[in-house]
């Protein structure tokens, strides 16, 4: 019995070891006939290139026909693109900066070159139909800065009806040029009219202005606004670089009830007009001694033409007729601008204005003055512009100012 | 009697109804001419399009003026270009108290939609100013490809489609014209150019980018040194070199571009100029679309026979 087991596992050891030796054995063999095998393998070989080709080609057939697929649903899933800004910033408010850099010559100036102002601007939609602006900004005021929150107010787009509304700190729509901000106008000088009645730092307070756009095929809007204009906000005593030598705060302080009526329509293809109609009625500046109020009537009328290309001419005129009211006695005087730019391409622009206000009390001669310049446009926002004044006896100023922009930049409609 | 004045009531009421029913066109507004001309040809009478440009208006920087709300704000449907060309349409948008056509809305559209957009900048590029007027959609001057026309035509005919489905089945016919006399022209184009091997241009600004990938023609150099940026003496000397190391045969830019510097270039190579429209109603002659691009191919095509 334990024999027969023996035999057995004897017999499983020789199988396997045979089974070991018989790749050993089979070399051994087929050294005998090589020439046979090599043909085989070379056969074999063959074939199986042969499969890899047939493979390869059944590869490139499904890679065109992929291709030819893969065209069809580009067509169908169109990649919408809003313009705006790099992926990285879209999720940020519109952030610019506006830099102000003069040079002024003339008697009574320093001759030198400094930066005037410095303005932040940051803009954005809030919620759908309402935007947030703010505008802060660093004016020159002698050897110092201060920082002056020009404007800050949240606009309702739409409120139906054609009504919006603005609310917050803002330049009151008094006339054409006082809601622009200085580095947006066409030219570096103030008008003499517009420095005198409205102020120097333009007029602008805390309050709620109500727009209405009529419904008609022309552009006809009515504004009302209500007003709180600060004390004069600076206690400047000094001039600050203007270089007429003085100041002149805002003429209304406290609260105040202003009023526009604007149209604009196209007269032909490439012609526009429009003229407007503002008003604002509050207590003076000196309203404690002298319980003075100052109503201010203001009309407007501008006038585009639009050539080939950039080429534009325009006509810009504003007349103010400034009426105080005091417990003595009334004063009533009026002063107007007329200024024309004409554009020839993209890059340069050249302007005239003529500034006439009638004699005052504090003026008791008639003032004017003439303005021309010369613009050259690097971008939409950088431009260097060349400026002369003259008031047409002694005193002229000629100004080289280089103003930058930096960053997205909306402007509200002119 | 009482019988036919009741059948006379009846078909008053049915003459006032169907009256009623037969809606006014929808109004439609454009920045630019192009789309303008698109728009009528794929609405027909079923809309009534203005264009806030003319053809021989550069519309990278416009003021917006207050006739320009005016018309936004009676606007069904406003059209941009889109690509940072025409930004200046957005403060119309925020003017217009006019919900419909503010971007998100079926009123607003952005012809670029599906564009296959051409000098997208790579991701990273800085884009401010140091490289000139850079668009970060790409170069905007899409128009003068006949065959983005046609995209633009189907942009358009599935919005008015929308707005309008009743009136679905005109706009796509009207569409298939539109496509096939795209085509047409872009074959004409092709078979005027065949003759002429290897043609190379310069370009006064990127406007030409579209046209140049469509017809296989060469844009060697630009005379602005950057986008925007107007031409230097320096770069218009190397811009001489340029068309005479690289066998440039023309030099190409829109109407509403100052011309003196192309023609320095000219004098001192012999190269003819091409003033050509780069939109619609840009020059005489160019009073549609189709016409527009037959009168570029004449003037190229003049130009080479020189």
């Amino acid at each position: 019995m334990q024999s027969y087991l023996y035999k057995r596992v004897f017999c499983i050891v020789l199988f396997i070891t045979a089974a070991g030796m018989v790749p050993l054995l089979a070399r051994d063999l087929s050294a005998e006939d090589t020439a046979d095998e090599v043909e085989a393998l070379r056969r074999e070989l063959r074939e199986m290139r042969a499969e890899q080709e047939k493979r390869e080609r059944q590869l490139e057939a499904m890679e065109e026909r992929l291709a030819e697929l893969e065209i069809e649903p580009e067509e169908e899933a169109p990649v919408y693109i809003e313009p705006g800004r790099p992926d990285g910033a879209a999720t940020l408010p519109d952030i610019s900066i506006i830099g102000d850099i003069r040079g002024e010559f003339g008697p009574g100036l320093d001759d030198d070159v400094f930066l005037e102002e410095l303005e932040l601007a940051v803009g954005g939609f809030i919620y759908p139909q309402i935007r947030a602006d703010a505008f802060v900004a660093l004016h020159k005021h002698g050897d110092d800065y201060e920082v002056e929150l020009e404007e800050a107010y949240v606009s309702f787009l739409d409120l139906g009806g054609g009504f919006a509304a603005q609310a917050g700190k803002k330049l009151i729509g008094f006339g054409k040029l006082n809601p622009i901000h200085e580095h947006a106008w066409n030219y570096v000088s103030r008008p003499l009219v517009l420095d005198k009645y409205l102020g120097d730092h333009g007029l602008a307070g805390n309050g709620v202005n109500l727009t209405w756009l009529a419904p008609l095929p022309w552009f006809l809007q009515l504004e009302l606004g209500v007003w709180d204009l600060a004390d004069d906000s600076h206690d400047h005593g000094h001039d600050h670089g203007h270089g007429h030598g003085h100041h002149h705060a805002s003429p209304i302080s406290g609260s105040a009830v202003s009023g526009r009526v604007w149209s604009g329509f196209a007269v032909g293809d490439d012609r526009d007009l429009e003229v407007g109609f503002s008003t604002i009625h509050g207590k003076g500046d000196h309203h404690d001694q002298e319980r003075d109020r100052v109503s201010l009537y203001g009309m407007d009328l501008t006038y585009t033409w639009r050539g080939t290309g950039f080429e534009r001419l325009l006509w810009r005129n504003e007349v103010i007729y400034n009426d105080r009211e005091r417990a003595t006695h009334n004063r009533r005087t009026w002063g107007f601008y007329s200024g024309a730019n004409y554009r020839w391409n993209q890059h340069w622009d050249a302007g005239a204005r003529y500034d006439w206000v009638e004699p005052s009390a504090r003026n008791p001669r008639a003032e004017d003055m003439g303005t021309v310049n010369l613009t050259r446009s690097l971008t939409e926002e950088t431009r260097l512009r060349v400026e002369f004044s003259h008031d047409f006896s002694s005193d002229y100023m000629a100004t080289v100012q280089f103003l930058f922009g930096l960053g997205p930049h909306a402007h509200p409609l002119e | 009697m009482k019988h036919s004045k009741t059948i006379l009531t009846f078909v008053f009421f049915l003459v006032l109804s169907v009256g009623s029913l037969q809606a006014r066109s929808l109004r439609v507004v454009t920045t630019v001419p192009d789309l303008k001309d698109i728009a009528e040809k794929i609405g027909g009478e079923q809309v009534s399009v203005s264009s806030l440009l003319s053809g021989n208006q550069d519309p990278h920087f416009i003021e917006p003026r207050p006739s320009m709300v005016a018309r936004v704000r009676r606007a069904d449907l406003f059209i941009v270009i889109g690509m940072e060309l025409d930004v200046w349409a957005f403060s119309l948008i925020d003017a217009a108290r006019n919900r419909n056509i503010t971007p998100g809305e079926s009123g607003y559209l952005n012809a670029s939609a599906r564009i296959e957009k051409l000098d997208v900048p790579e991701p990273g590029t800085r884009l401010d100013a140091s490289k000139g007027h850079v668009h970060p959609s790409g170069n905007p001057h899409y128009n003068l490809d006949p065959l983005n026309g046609v995209v633009v035509a189907e942009t358009i005919a599935s919005r008015l489609s929308e707005l309008r489905p009743e009136y679905a089945d005109y706009f796509e016919s009207n569409l298939e014209r539109f496509t096939e006399e795209a085509r047409r022209v872009t074959e004409e184009i092709s078979e005027a150019l065949a003759k002429y091997e290897n043609i190379s241009m310069i370009a006064y600004h990127e406007s030409w980018e579209y046209f140049a990938e469509r017809f296989g023609i060469e844009i060697a150099g630009t005379l602005e040194p950057l986008p925007g940026v107007s031409p230097t003496s320096r770069h218009l000397s190397r811009m001489v070199r340029t068309a005479e190391d690289e066998n440039v045969d023309f030099i190409i830019q829109a109407s509403f571009y100052d011309q003196r510097p192309a023609n320095f270039v000219s004098r001192q190579t012999g190269l003819p100029v091409v003033v050509a429209p780069a939109y619609v109603g840009g020059m005489e002659g160019a009073d549609d679309y189709f016409a527009m691009f037959r009168l570029i191919q004449a003037k190229i095509v003049e130009a080479l026979g020189r």
